[in-house]
């Protein structure tokens, strides 16, 4: 696990570093915490009175968008810190060192995960916090926003997972990226279901997709630590 | 000691690594020589445990590739041919980090830490990225990384390629200077003859997979040209002196010409004192007597035909 945390830090060291990654990290925040219920605050008392209907809806939507954040944020930092290792071509003396493959990719996965789901629920905390002040009453969490905060780390962890898969097969960081991005399509799915109304956040759908994540997120994570063996790394370097 | 047994590694269909064999005993300077894709760094990668052998078995200092990864890990040290650096972080962040690693204790890293980046000259720029460092600062640092846990085997995999003259002599002097009176081996790979003549002690020339000849170049020179030969300078050949030679039943061959007389012996350190002595007897005026010896480049050039 010490190993483990050195490449962690190390990673988030490089990271700090490179705005490609740091600057996704902190705008996504940024747009989904403090934008957007900025927006909200705004134009809330008007429609409150106008349109509850629409009210809703975008509220609806804006909350869904936090699962897009804590699959998006995982998807660039892990094609980072895995691809990009070794398009940097610095992966052979990481690989040639005393560390397990099991250890490295804890690694990479935490480098990638803490940040994620740290930054979403920090977004989340602010986000709710604007919404209820400019109602006037308490509105969110609601059980569906906790339902898709408790989604959270669940997708965080099925990013990075996929990158991990592609990162493996592909050169560099950009590829890495782009492929993986692809996984964002069906969270934005889920996103504009609930802003129409047809929210998956209610029983029973809320407990099978809280259940098909969980057993993907275990089976590709075995998957993806066998993915990550030193051979299959270095033979695409 | 490195023993390495019918070692083997496909990629596919491409036999990278084709069954070698060998031994590098401690303190020795090891040159591993091939063209380009002759599998000196899949051999590299497999005895530093990096990637799996297909079949056979290599033994450092008692552990195998195929039980022991985390030990034989631990005890090497790798240069590969790209530095492997983190260049937006310092040398201090970057050696901290191997460090951890390769868990040398707290208390001692930053120690440790000062006094190899003392040894390389790189103390004043400890504090800056590594990305605003020359190539020849890059690679020293890269070597600072493989010594700081002072490992018993060390891999250099082209040591002193992109470097400038006098950063590479001054990398060259580092690696002699390392084996001297110590037990460590330093296994090299590299394109450049000038710098295995130098340094090596042994080499092996690794070709399509294959060992195609191995020892000191005075060995693989004998292998080679099934002897040596002997150049002596003569003022007064004549053929009294060519009848003289003609009953010395261990020269295999003999030429004069241009004023040098080429024999060819079996081991000159036996053969030259009678040859000298038969020509001075006959009356021979020797002006010169001189050892030909193959420089390791024509050695290499006889081993890798193609």
């Amino acid at each position: 696990m010490r190993k483990a945390i050195a490449v962690m830090k190390k990673d988030f060291n490089e990271i700090k570093k490179n705005f490609q990654v740091f600057g996704v990290m902190i705008i996504l925040p940024v747009i989904f915490g403090v934008v957007y219920p900025l927006i909200l605050y705004f134009i809330i008392p008007s429609l409150v009175l106008e349109d509850p209907a629409a009210l809703n809806m975008i509220i609806n939507m804006f909350s869904g968008f936090f699962l897009l954040m804590a699959i998006s944020i995982p998807v660039v930092v892990a094609a980072d810190s895995f691809a990009g290792e070794k398009e940097r071509k610095t992966i052979e003396a990481l690989l040639a060192a005393p560390i397990s493959d099991a250890e490295l990719f804890l690694g990479k996965v935490l480098v990638s995960f803490l940040p994620a789901v740290i930054l979403t629920y920090i977004s989340a905390i602010i986000y709710c916090s604007l919404v209820n002040i400019a109602l006037g009453y308490f509105l969110l969490p609601n059980s569906a926003f906790w339902f898709q905060m408790a989604l959270v780390p669940l997708f965080a962890l099925l990013g990075i997972e996929i990158t991990v898969f592609i990162s493996v097969r592909v050169k560099g960081f950009r590829e890495a990226q782009q492929l993986a991005g692809v996984i964002i399509i069906p969270v934005l799915g889920i996103v504009m279901l609930n802003a129409f109304n047809i929210s998956v956040f209610v029983a029973p759908w809320n407990y099978i997709l809280l259940i098909s994540i969980g057993i993907s997120d275990i089976a590709l994570y075995s998957l993806a630590v066998k993915k990550f063996g030193r051979e299959n790394i270095i033979s695409k370097i | 000691m490195i023993r390495v047994k019918n070692l083997v590694k496909h990629f596919g269909d491409l036999k990278a690594v084709d069954g070698i064999t060998f031994t590098v005993e401690n303190g020795e300077i090891f040159g591993f020589l091939g063209p380009n894709g002759a599998g000196k760094t899949t051999t590299i990668r497999m005895l530093s445990c990096i990637i799996r052998p297909t079949s056979g078995n290599a033994y450092l200092n008692g552990y195998n590739i195929l039980d022991n990864p985390m030990e034989i890990r631990s005890m090497v040290g790798i240069l590969t041919e790209n530095p492997c650096l983190y260049e937006r972080l310092t040398p201090v962040a970057n050696l901290d980090f191997f460090g951890k690693l390769y868990d040398i204790p707290k208390t001692i890293r930053a120690t440790r830490i000062d006094e190899i980046l003392e040894m390389f000259d790189l103390q004043d720029r400890k504090f800056e990225k590594v990305e605003t460092f020359s190539k020849g600062m890059k690679q020293k640092l890269a070597l600072a990384r493989s010594l700081l846990h002072d490992p018993q085997i060390l891999f250099l995999d082209e040591p002193t390629s992109a470097l400038d003259p006098k950063t590479a002599k001054g990398v060259r002097d580092y690696i002699k200077k390392l084996s001297e009176g110590g037990d460590k081996i330093i296994f090299i790979c590299t394109h450049n003859l000038t710098e295995a003549e130098y340094l090596c002690d042994r080499v092996a020339v690794i070709d399509h997979g294959k060992i195609v000849g191995i020892g000191s170049p005075e060995e693989l020179s004998r292998d080679i040209w099934k002897g040596e030969q002997v150049e002596i300078a003569i003022k007064n050949y004549d053929s009294h002196i060519e009848q003289s030679l003609k009953q010395l039943n261990f020269i295999k061959n003999f030429e004069y010409q241009d004023h040098i007389l080429r024999i060819d012996v079996n081991d000159t350190s036996k053969d030259n004192p009678r040859i000298v002595e038969t020509l001075v007897k006959s009356g021979a005026q020797i002006v010169s007597v001189e050892i030909k010896r193959h420089s390791l480049e024509d050695i290499y050039l006889n081993l890798v035909r193609d």
